[in-house]
């Protein structure tokens, strides 16, 4: 309650010498809870990259969205983007057979590269086949599989990619 | 108000503005729109002229502030963005608007896309196909850039917030421990934007810049759906804090996320979080709350931070100098964090998933705000002087 009146009354020099003295130690409380927060805000991390090797951490983050399937199949989709027309259907179909276990990725990744084309999926998110997706496509951008049917547009980074 | 503040609010203002034009139904051409940006910066910085004036006199403190600055830099910029929000909803949907050279409505309405969430506003996508325009080419190697300048921004806009109502050197310390929070980890996703625009929104509306704080929730608003929410908690705690006539000053806010919200109701691009039956999921997912809460715990980021400024809030509040202006940003934050669960409750998704997918993200949104709040009101009883003051419009 003292301390409260001390703090109210702003600096508490107008207040008796014992206010001031009894708001110290709250004061002090208030100082140490201020430093604590302001060091639990600041991100070491931060700082330390200015001054360390980020080369390997480049090297990481350069893979880091596409993981396992670096640096192939990017540049296997930039290759299909290259060879085929804009509003072209293109059928994306790869080894995984199950849409959380990499499908959604295959068929995302591929959305991102070949923008200005429609990307039809082979699988339906639950996981069953949807061969409506070859079915209507121009192309099928194949990748780590080998081929049935269909003309060879062009071939390179683990993939193929068929016209229809 | 300062240079450096005024220039911190023109790159915010016309990053948000040519998000605006480039709605429209218009051809993008890259003259006319990098002369509207300059256009909206310009006028930014004229019409800020000669608003008051805050001593900014540097500490050596802000020397720290400005390394963790540099780290960021580093960080931001060390490879394309990685994030799979980036590459699966913000950067496709800038490339496909840059491809189709406008907003491609064909793709936002193809059912197969619906993972890219097609009712998310576009202030981001359309601030990558500007730049791509610029670049003449879609190249995302340097997209880091925007959000060191977007995280700059905000330091500046805190650094001079802090500094109105307290010493250089305490000023100096708030920034730098709000500094790291305030750039944006998940470079390339929409974060970034809506953490500079939605933590500026709240500190000029803590003051009563009501202007300037509709203004940057209304783009805030413009970049994530999470800007909606949280300018219903900025109306909640003008609520809270009896300043109704607050409220309807912050009709530009209104006006400048209408847009995009008549345009997806047009084009029927619902939000997952309100389709089929929400009240069903709701009653379903109560039932499911003590399941709910503990995942939330398990993934909650931060948690040392949160608990000191939990701490921080407790101490002034015991020492009784809480303000007005920090209360209404502890409101604001709390009530954020209300409509955040309240997300989760009605979520068509996975709960678990959704929570471990997006929880420790929207946390963090809330950081320098609150961490603003905790460390002002601190500051206060350590400085008994310093007093808030409030904006001059």
């Amino acid at each position: 309650m003292w301390e409260r009146a001390s703090a109210r009354s702003g600096t508490g020099e107008a207040g008796p010498h014992v206010l001031r003295c009894l708001a110290m130690p709250s004061r002090i409380v208030a100082a140490v809870a201020f430093l604590a927060l302001v060091l639990l805000g600041v991100e070491p991390t931060l700082i330390r990259l200015t001054f360390v090797n980020r080369e390997p951490l480049r090297k990481t983050m350069e893979r880091a969205a596409d993981r396992g399937w670096y640096p192939d199949y990017p540049l296997f989709l930039e290759g299909v983007r290259a060879h085929t027309p804009r509003g072209a259907r293109i059928a994306v179909v790869v080894p995984v057979k199950s849409w959380e276990a990499g499908y959604d990725y295959a068929f995302y990744r591929a959305n991102y590269y070949l923008t200005g084309r429609d990307i039809l999926p082979v699988l339906t998110q639950d996981n069953r086949p949807f061969p409506d997706g070859v079915l209507r496509a121009d192309y099928v951008a194949l990748w780590g599989m080998t081929p049935r049917g269909g003309r060879e547009v062009w071939r390179g980074n683990g993939g193929i990619l068929l016209q229809r | 108000m300062t240079l450096a503040r005024r220039i911190a609010l023109a790159f915010l203002y016309a990053c948000g503005a040519l998000s605006l034009v480039m709605l429209l139904p218009l051809p993008w051409m890259p003259i006319p729109l990098a002369a509207i940006a300059l256009l909206a910066a310009g006028l930014t910085i004229y019409c800020t002229r000669g608003s008051e004036r805050v001593p900014s006199r540097l500490s050596p403190i802000d020397a720290l502030t400005l390394l963790v600055i540099v780290g960021y830099c580093f960080y931001a910029t060390i490879s394309r963005p990685w994030e799979w929000d980036y590459w699966a909803i913000w950067g496709l949907k800038g490339r496909v608007f840059y491809d189709a050279g406008g907003i491609d409505w064909h793709y936002l309405e193809t059912p197969w896309n619906q993972f890219s969430h097609p009712d998310y506003p576009l202030l981001l996508p359309l601030h990558y196909a500007f730049v791509s325009l610029l670049q003449g080419g879609w190249d995302d190697r340097w997209f880091g850039v925007s959000f060191i300048l977007f995280g700059i921004a905000l330091v500046i806009v805190i650094r001079e917030r802090a500094a109105r109502d307290l010493s250089p050197s305490l000023a100096s310390l708030v920034t730098l421990a709000i500094a790291a929070r305030s750039v944006s980890r998940y470079v390339g996703m929409a974060e970034g934007p809506l953490v500079a625009y939605g933590t500026a929104g709240l500190l000029f509306a803590r003051c009563g810049g009501m202007t300037n704080a509709a203004i940057l929730l209304g783009f805030a608003a413009s970049t994530k759906n999470e800007g909606l929410t949280l300018f219903a908690a900025v109306v909640v705690a003008l609520l809270v804090e009896r300043r109704a006539r607050d409220v309807l000053r912050l009709w530009p806010a209104v006006a400048i996320a209408a847009p995009w919200l008549l345009m997806r109701a047009v084009h029927g691009l619902g939000t997952d979080l309100a389709a089929g039956s929400p009240f069903e999921r709701l009653v379903r997912h109560l039932g499911e709350t003590s399941i709910i809460v503990g995942d939330l715990a398990e993934s909650f980021p931060d948690g040392w931070l949160w608990l000191g400024i939990l701490a921080g809030i407790i101490t002034m509040w015991i020492l009784g100098r809480t303000t007005q202006t920090e209360r209404f940003l502890v409101v604001a934050v709390a009530a954020q964090f209300v409509f955040f669960l309240g997300a989760y409750f009605v979520t068509p998704h996975d709960v678990q998933w959704h929570i471990s997918s997006s929880w420790p993200r929207l946390v963090r949104q809330l950081e320098p705000p609150a961490l603003f709040a905790a460390l002002l009101g601190l500051a206060r009883y350590i400085a008994p002087h310093a007093e808030a003051r409030p904006e001059q419009q």
